[in-house]
This record gives structure tokens, C-alpha cells and sequence, in this order.
């Protein structure tokens, strides 16, 4: 099986490689794969794909999502996770997540963190009961929250209960670095 | 100068002192424009935060639009405003900025003017615009379903109160408009010297 692995350079798709979708990584996870990718173990930061002897786990996994073309090359978000695990009902759920996402320039437009979430490929959603942080690249606002539900297909997302939005005036855009 | 906070900011800094005889009942009023010490431009926010409070919300990330449901609360240095629905429009711009913002049911802004003066408005709708065109910019703020605009000094009521921060003017349409003589006062005079 192919490894693959984030780039550094943030937002750029590693040369050589193709992507590893988040749909890619449902089947990895829901076929069972045994893919214990600790980057600890590993020495390579977000590897994916490795079979190990941990069945149906992968950790300290990242999920880069791209651009179409012509921006084939620029990331449009990345997805990390400490601990990804299959589920009977065929979605995956990932503890302490975080969710980036970027501009077609490659700023940081949002970034999520939540401490757990259940992800449905096929539905491109996610959700969960817990904690849900959400904070724009620029630092301007941050929201935080209980519950919530994703909809990666129309970039749109639900905070169920006690959300506490907090907004700070910034200069400007903040590139990227 | 910042551009605002918070789209309902319109209110922050206070309505003091406006200059023109109020107009009154039941038609549409002429703008009144405020003295200088009236309505903040728009870049005179302070960078404070803004904190808002709510049972539940909804966010489109690709509309760029907040929509903030249930007991919702806003608390800024400048004001408190509370409502059941707040839909914010962000700025494109990023950086905490908003283009407009609609506040519904049970609308209550509280906020302490320039003068230190608190002035109560509450409605059942509040609707606050942003534009910058080639030509023009267009900062208002429009409070309607039987809106009532309450300082030491006026009481405006009814129709839709209307502020355009840009022109520090208010402008009731439909709108009632009490003006109050302050205690010890002879010529009534309380928007500004008797001409």
C-alpha cells in the first residue's frame, strides 16, 4: 500500500503523490485495514496508510483535501486526528480533531477543534455531543459551543447548545505563513 | 477607523444632543441631523471584544452568514442588545467585520451615550446595512415593529426609527417623537442652544 504524507509547506500538495480523500481513508478504516500510523513510530509526520498490527485504528493521522483544478495544488483542508476507529454503522469516529481549512491563496480561513466527532463519508458530515471550537484564520472571531453537525459538502455547520461567540477587530487578513 | 464591531454598534456612542426640531406624529419625518457629538463615525468603535450568547447557531462558511437562535445576547463595552434571532452577514474582508446584521422578537438595545446619558431602544426588528459603493457608503440602522427609542430627552415610537451613521441623522417614518423639558429648564431647548 501506497504511503502518503503532508507536505510541510502548508497548503501544497506533496509532489509525487496523489491525495488519500477523506472518503479514501472511510474505506480504509470501514475494509478493516489495520493501518496503526503513529507518527511517533513512524518518525514522519502524518502518514497514512501503513498496514501495522493494530486492526482497524489509524492514529495521529492527517487528511488533506484539494482544490479543483486549476488549483489542483492548493489545499483546501486538512483533517487531523489523534485516533481514527470504524464503526459498525460504517461511519468513522475520530477523537480530539482538528479541522483547517484554506482559501484558494492559501490563508487560513477556519480552523475546528472538537475532542471527539463521528464522521460520515458518504454523507460528508460530522457530529458529535462534545465540545466544538471553532476560530477564523484571522483570529476576528472565535466560536465555541456544545454539539454540533458539519456539513462539509456546503461548508455549513450547527452548534446545538450554549454557543459563545467571540469577536475581535484585526487589522487584515493574516497570510498564511 | 474600524468598521464596527458589531452591526448593531450603529447605536454605540450614544444620540445625544440632536440638533433639529424633532418631528412628530404619524408622518414621515425629515432627517434630523445630529451635532457633531452625536453619533459616532464608524471607525470610532474601540477594538474591544464583542461577546455573543446564544442557545444555537447556525453557520454558512461559503455565504459567510452567522445566524444566532434563542435567547440570544450581545455584550460590548459600548451595548447590550438582546433578541430571539441575530443573522449576521461577515465581511468578506474578514478580520471580526460585519456588512450587516438583522436582529427579530423582542429586540432590546441598551447602551450609554457620549454624554454618559443610557438610552433604551427596543423593537421588534432591527436591521443594520453596511454598503461601501464606488459612490457612496451607507452605514444605517433600522429599528421597526413598533420601535421605541427611549433617552432622557426624546422618546421617539412607532414606524421605523432609522439611523444613518454616515450623516448622523435619525429619521422617523411614521414615527411619533416626545421631547421631554428637563427640569430647570425654561425654553426647552434641550437639543442644543435656543437660536
Amino acid at each position: 500500500m501506497r504511503a502518503e504524507f503532508h507536505d510541510e509547506r502548508r497548503g501544497q500538495r506533496p509532489a509525487g503523490g496523489g491525495i488519500l480523500s477523506r472518503g479514501l481513508l472511510f474505506i480504509v478504516l470501514a475494509a478493516g485495514w489495520a493501518t496503526d500510523l503513529s507518527a511517533e513510530e513512524t518518525n514522519r509526520p502524518g502518514l497514512i496508510g501503513m498496514p501495522t498490527e493494530s486492526f482497524g485504528r489509524v492514529k495521529n493521522f492527517f487528511v488533506p483535501d484539494y482544490y479543483e483544478s486549476p488549483n489542483q495544488n492548493q489545499m483546501k483542508s486538512l483533517l487531523r486526528g489523534a485516533e481514527a476507529e470504524p464503526q459498525t454503522n460504517g461511519s468513522v469516529l475520530i477523537r480530539e480533531l482538528q479541522v483547517e481549512t484554506y482559501a484558494v491563496s492559501g490563508t487560513v480561513e477556519m480552523t475546528a477543534r472538537a475532542p471527539e466527532c463521528v464522521y460520515n463519508a458518504t454523507e460528508q458530515t460530522a457530529n458529535s455531543a462534545s465540545h466544538i471550537e471553532v476560530r477564523t484564520g484571522d483570529g476576528g472571531m472565535l466560536v465555541k459551543g456544545e454539539g454540533f453537525l458539519w456539513h462539509n459538502a456546503d461548508s455549513t455547520f450547527t452548534i446545538s447548545n450554549r454557543v459563545h461567540t467571540i469577536i475581535r477587530q484585526t487589522p487584515a487578513k493574516v497570510p498564511a505563513p | 477607523m474600524k468598521k464596527f464591531i458589531l452591526p448593531i454598534l450603529f447605536l454605540a456612542g450614544g444620540i445625544p444632543g440632536w440638533s433639529a426640531e424633532a418631528d412628530a406624529a404619524k408622518e414621515a419625518s425629515p432627517p434630523v441631523k445630529m451635532e457633531s457629538a452625536g453619533l459616532p463615525s464608524t471607525n470610532s468603535a474601540p477594538d474591544a471584544g464583542t461577546e455573543i450568547l446564544s442557545k444555537s447557531a447556525y453557520f454558512d462558511l461559503k455565504a459567510r452568514t452567522a445566524i444566532y437562535i434563542g435567547d440570544v445576547r450581545v455584550h460590548d463595552p459600548k451595548m447590550e442588545l438582546t433578541c430571539e434571532i441575530l443573522t449576521v452577514q461577515l465581511s468578506p474582508q474578514g478580520g471580526g467585520k460585519f456588512e450587516s446584521g438583522i436582529g427579530e422578537t423582542n429586540v432590546v438595545i441598551d447602551f450609554v451615550d457620549e454624554k454618559g446619558q443610557k438610552i433604551h431602544a427596543t423593537g421588534g426588528k432591527v436591521i443594520y446595512r453596511y454598503t461601501v459603493t464606488p459612490t457612496a457608503t451607507n452605514d444605517v440602522m433600522e429599528l421597526m415593529d413598533n420601535p421605541l427609542l427611549h433617552t432622557p430627552e426624546v422618546d421617539w415610537s412607532g414606524g421605523v426609527i432609522s439611523f444613518d451613521r454616515i450623516n448622523n441623522t435619525v429619521k422617523g417614518d411614521h414615527s411619533r417623537v416626545i421631547i421631554r423639558q428637563p427640569a430647570g429648564t425654561t425654553n426647552g431647548s434641550i437639543f442644543g442652544p435656543a437660536n
